[in-house]
């Protein structure tokens, strides 16, 4: 009984939240606690979604609809629809998961303003969780635009020194993507008559109205993941954001590239995925190995961080459009893993630079004698984000290089010289911060960590085990949707394979994956 | 035959008589109580007037039969005739007037300790008659009229700060501009009653099969309603005007003046002819571009507000650029331009009427400088300005975002798909200089307190919510307001 | 054939007068000048039997307008800048191409209007027009609604002259 109200709800209470903060009468710690309840219960409701989610079902669960208004042109209205599949139900829940952790963290990093700090984070909470509940086109426009006017202010107000530059550089890149994709929208919904993407996705378009939806859809999805030329925006805005931002960034906003990828590019647009699909492939790999060999020049850890997000990006793209179940099933996963450890990376350079006020790797260094609790999480965080058997990162990355293999082997190999690279960048990080002598004075009298920043991390770091040690609740939520994708791919990539290559070979049955 | 007025000319005639009576009333106590202050009240009761009448009109675009709009309304043998999309936009103008009026109570009426009252609120009645006929005008006497009513009041309240050079060259140049403009029309109604013999809106499909004497006349024709919408290349008075003019006058010219010069080029738009669509959209793209390059660096928040509506205005020329690609399109095309002059209308009034606020705390400038920081000091008139520039850049959950889906839409719909990608990325174009008033009132730190302090204005700030509480429930329910 | 000749008469009458008014040095010459161009215009009018026209014609500019601009010289000062030769050779020049455009254009059947030949003798046949006119203006299917309209504008226009001519008041009288 209450699978349909769920959804709404989710969406609702951080959007109430918001505006409850934004006029409440209370000072600052009762804002922040006022914030936090929104947003806990509204993760605790995240949850739910999580255990509650049918693996086995087909097609989106916990539906919810509404009429909204009609558009001109158009037989049916738009509604109000919210649902749940495989491909979203894990974004949906790390997006409500994370929030609470950002604003238990943000009194460290947000002392002025706090009120608007609140208002616009719990406002993007809003348009996150909308991006992937939504199961109509405009809507999810509408959520995708809401969650990015939010995330502009939070750069632009809290941001470092050159925010101003960096904010309108990400709002300037972001908007010229969506614009974009706006104006498939349009196409699409005057063409196929409706903006239900259920109905969108069985539709079978007309493959070369799916060609160009595709390449609007895709401009705005590449450039919000960000993919290799459109990448540039990203450390921008990484560097200047406050650590709650760049949280958020990493952990949910460019999932909401890959996420539109698969729901839009290959679930509605397999035609024109499909002819595509090299070029972003190529693009994947390409950024796997370019964001680490930038990754590994970086001497700013927080750059270093952002960089790193372009690799592990690229390895979720590689999933995407290698074209069978398991690698998407990687790539959904990885998605995920991402935003976790890259999200609980973020706030350990967010506690460094709070104590510190640099974020220089040289101005550190023997932290694992001064600082232990630090560098027990950082070293963890690192190994996940290298993908070391055991954490989450193997699971996702395994999945993905194992799917990618079957199709393309040769970007396989590549992208596994990337996960070379990420663990000599990383590793280097922890060498270069952790061990070593103290060459710093200040280094030793680093306050240890507080509650706080242990109630941030923790819940990331326990995440991070779970996900590594047993994935199965995940990829057993995920499976069936893959599945069903990929089945729907498979005839425009064997007419596509007819075209290039007179013997066709039936695409192989995808051997599930061992790991569950 | 004469006969005796149909229901009809009275649905249409009664707004008018509303305000012109209105003005007669404010004169005639002027000449008896010199000193009495009723003049606002009944201003005010007048435009109240004026709206409940023309409200059954706009009702039927509530209430569409089976989808499809309400019938349009002709009157007086076709010199008037306005649809109910028309009359919730001359709803628009009539709140823009009143709007302007409620924002000038503690200001513009104080000026010359008040003796120019009387000018302020007659003229703030007959801008909006005057409005209300150009965009049911389908005659060229009532188009012609029309514009002409709105304007003069426009001219003399844009000079109305009679100390103030700005405000006296505003009102100079737009009146020269104007009465040239004004000339152009005229002139090219004349040709055109020469090649084609008709007043009507059918003369323009006649000119265009008709000869050079009247493709000339029709050329004149929308040169003249072009600079009363500020196209380019006729939108270089428009900056200078809006900045000279006070704040509350520019409010009402940006939603009022352009809605109704939309509305009168849309009903005088050729169907399909040898001016084709890519003359429309060239128009449209080249109006885009060079109002966002002017926009780009501007140090006035006035001129920059200006002249985005400059580049709204450019947008709306898309829709004609649709009409004219899909001839059959008209009803559908028009619900979208009524829809974008309602959602542009409301996020000017909020924009310029916050605006206006804010400048009196910064000592009566518009300068980005004077304003550094201010949204943070004045949360309220910050955040509506704030809100008000996200509509006008287009953000989901904004009435300016559906307004620009609407036309693009229609863009879409008629083919013109590359068309459509191009205007669409010159609008992100304008992000750059929305963004900038966002970094301006949000991200810099606050500017030092200067000039005297403003006066409480309580009038102003309630009234002001009215076109902030449209903006958002336009943009995320405007099932009452979709099919105008 | 008179009509022909009454029309080159004051046609020649208003040509004639508008190129004294345009280059003669006094301006007060060239503003009396102007008299006898609008009443040839005012004559044509007659001879196209439009009587009230070129009533109204005599009675607003001759009677209102012309004697406004008399008025407006006299109360300022001359300006001698405004008759330099590059001016006046601008201006020529622009006029004349308008006018070359214009002649040769004539010919084609687009700008033709009735041959000269042809002139009706509308003087003569016409009914007065006036009465017409006015009931047109009081019908509600013909100009009603404009007629009763024109009465906005021109007491917006009023109220704005009033506005405007009215003295300066002091600036520290603001506010107060």
């Amino acid at each position: 009984m209450f699978r349909e109200p769920l959804l709404p709800w989710m969406v609702f209470l951080p959007l109430a939240g918001a505006f409850t903060v934004l006029f409440s009468p209370l000072r600052e710690t009762g804002l922040r606690r006022l914030a936090l309840l929104f947003s806990g219960v509204t993760a605790v409701l995240g949850a739910v979604a999580f255990a509650a989610f049918s693996p086995e079902l087909s097609g989106f669960q916990f539906r919810f609809e509404q009429d909204w208004f009609t558009l001109p042109g158009l037989d049916a209205p738009l509604r109000l629809a919210l649902g749940l599949d495989g491909l979203s139900v894990l974004l949906l829940a790390l997006s409500a998961f994370l929030m609470p952790l950002i604003l238990v963290s943000a009194p460290g990093h947000i002392r002025h303003r706090v009120r608007e700090f609140l208002f616009w984070a719990l406002l993007m909470e809003a348009g996150m969780i909308g991006v992937f509940a939504a199961t109509d086109l405009v809507l999810f426009y509408f959520f995708w635009e809401l969650s990015l006017i939010p995330l502009y202010f939070l750069v632009g107000i809290w941001g470092g020194p050159n925010r101003i530059y960096a904010s309108l550089k990400f709002v300037l890149y972001t908007l010229a993507g969506s614009l974009v994709l706006l104006v498939g929208l349009i196409r699409v919904a005057l063409e196929a008559g409706t903006t239900d993407i259920g109905r969108l996705i069985e539709a079978d378009l007309d493959p070369g109205l799916q060609r160009f939806a595709f390449a609007c859809f895709a401009l705005g999805f590449l450039i919000k993941v960000p993919v290799l030329p459109f990448h540039t925006w990203l450390p921008d805005a990484h560097v200047q954001a406050p650590t709650g931002g760049s949280v958020v960034l990493a952990g949910v906003m460019l999932k909401m590239g890959t996420y539109g990828l698969m729901r839009f590019g290959l679930q509605a647009f397999p035609a024109g995925a499909v002819d595509w699909a090299p070029w972003l492939l190529l693009l994947g790999a390409a950024g796997i190995v370019y964001g680490s060999l930038l990754a590994w020049a970086q001497s700013d850890i927080k750059k270093l961080v952002a960089y790193s997000s372009v690799g592990h990006l690229g390895f979720v793209v590689l999933g995407t459009f290698a074209g069978n179940a398991t690698a998407l099933q990687g790539a959904v996963l990885q998605g995920v893993n991402h935003g976790i450890s890259t999200g609980a990376l973020f706030l350990l350079v967010g506690v460094l630079y709070d104590r510190r006020h640099t974020r220089a790797m040289d101005a550190f260094g023997g932290l694992a004698r001064t600082f232990p609790a630090f560098a027990f999480l950082l070293v963890l965080t690192s190994l996940a984000s290298v993908g070391l058997p055991g954490t989450n990162g193997f699971v996702g990355e395994f999945l993905i290089l194992m799917g990618t293999f079957e199709q393309h082997p040769w970007l396989a190999a590549l992208a596994g010289l990337g996960v070379v690279l990420g663990a000599v960048y990383m590793l280097g990080l922890c060498r270069e911060v952790l061990f070593g002598p103290v060459t710093h004075e200040a280094n030793r009298r680093l306050e240890p960590l507080r509650p706080r920043e242990w109630a941030a991390l923790a819940p990331l770091a326990a995440l991070m085990l779970w996900i590594g040690l047993y994935p199965s609740p995940f990829l057993e939520r995920t499976r069936f949707a893959c599945f069903e994708t990929a089945e729907r791919l498979a005839p425009w990539l064997e007419r596509a394979g007819e075209e290039a290559r007179p013997p066709a070979p039936a695409l192989p049955a995808t051997p599930e994956p061992e790991l569950r | 035959m004469p006969g005796p007025l149909t229901p009809s000319d009275w649905l249409l005639a009664a707004p008018l008589l509303w305000l012109a009576g209105g003005v007669v009333a404010i004169l005639v106590l002027d000449a008896f109580r010199p000193a009495a202050r009723h003049e606002a009240g009944l201003a005010f009761l007048a435009l109240l007037g004026a709206a409940w009448s023309l409200w059954p009109l706009a009702e039927a675009a509530g209430e569409p039969l089976e989808g499809i709009p309400g019938l349009p309304v002709r009157a007086f043998s076709g010199m008037l005739e306005a649809s109910p999309g028309n009359a919730v936009v001359g709803l628009l103008c009539l709140g823009a007037a009143a709007l302007a009026g409620i924002l000038s109570l503690r200001s513009l009426c104080r000026l010359e300790s008040g003796r120019h009252r009387t000018a302020l609120w007659t003229l703030l009645l007959v801008a909006p008659a005057g409005m209300l006929v150009t965009l049911a005008s389908s005659h060229f006497a009532t188009l012609f009229l029309g514009i002409e009513t709105l304007s003069l009041p426009l001219y003399v309240l844009s000079a109305l700060r009679r100390t103030e050079e700005g405000s006296v060259e505003a009102g100079l140049k737009y009146f020269l501009l104007g009465a040239f403009a004004s000339g152009f029309l005229v002139f090219g109604m004349a040709l055109l009653y020469a090649g084609t013999g008709r007043m009507d809106p059918g003369a323009v499909t006649a000119a265009l099969e008709g000869g050079a004497l009247a493709r000339a006349g029709l050329g004149f024709l929308y040169a003249g309603l072009l600079f009363k919408l500020a196209i380019a290349p006729f939108h270089l008075w428009v900056a200078d005007v809006y900045q000279g003019a006070p704040t509350p006058i520019t409010a009402l010219m940006a939603a009022g003046t352009k809605a109704a010069a939309a509305l009168a080029l849309l009903h005088w738009a050729p169907p399909a002819g040898p001016l084709g669509s890519g003359a429309w959209a060239l128009l449209a793209c080249a109006t885009l571009a060079l109002a966002n390059l002017t926009a780009l660096n501007q140090e006035n928040l006035k001129r920059i507000l200006a002249l985005s509506g400059v580049a709204h205005a450019g947008l709306l020329l898309f829709a004609l650029a649709a009409l004219q690609a899909a001839p059959g399109s008209g009803a559908s095309v028009e619900a979208a331009v009524n829809f974008y002059l309602v959602a542009y209308g409301v996020s000017a009034l909020a924009a310029f009427g916050a605006l206006e606020l804010l400048e009196r705390r910064a000592g009566g400038h518009a300068e980005a400088s004077a304003l550094r920081g201010l949204g943070r000091r004045f949360p309220v008139a910050g955040g509506i300005l704030a809100l008000a520039v996200l509509s006008l850049a287009g953000i989901p959950g904004t009435a300016g975002f559906l307004g620009k889906y609407f036309v693009f839409a229609e863009l879409v719909r008629s083919g013109e798909v590359g068309v459509a990608l191009l205007g669409i990325l010159l609008t992100l174009w304008s992000f750059a200089y929305y963004l900038r008033i966002l970094v301006v009132l949000y991200m810099k730190d606050a500017a030092p307190a200067g000039g005297p302090p403003a006066v409480q204005d309580t009038p102003a700030a309630v009234a002001l919510w009215v076109p902030a509480v449209l903006v958002v429930l336009l943009g995320v329910w405007p099932a009452p307001a979709h099919l105008l | 054939m008179a009509s022909l000749l009454a029309f080159l008469l004051f046609a020649g009458l208003a040509v004639v007068c508008a190129l004294v008014a345009l280059f003669h040095r006094s301006v007060v010459h060239s503003a009396f000048a102007l008299l006898g161009t609008l009443l040839g215009v005012a004559d044509l009018f007659l001879q196209l039997g439009a009587d009230y026209l070129a009533m109204t014609q005599v009675l607003i500019y001759v009677g209102g307008i012309l004697v406004l601009i008399l008025f407006g010289l006299m109360l300022t000062p001359p300006d001698r800048r405004e008759l330099r030769p590059a001016r006046i050779f601008l201006g020529l020049a622009v006029t004349g191409a308008g006018a070359l455009l214009f002649l040769t254009r004539m010919d084609s059947g687009a700008w033709k209007a009735a041959p000269l030949q042809e002139l009706p003798d509308l003087a003569n046949q016409a009914s007065p027009t006036a009465e017409p006119i006015g009931l047109a203006f009081l019908e509600r299917d013909s100009w009603l609604l404009a007629f009763e309209f024109a009465s906005v504008i021109l007491l917006a226009a009023l109220v704005g002259a009033v506005f405007i001519a009215r003295r300066r008041f002091r600036v520290d009288d603001e506010g107060a």
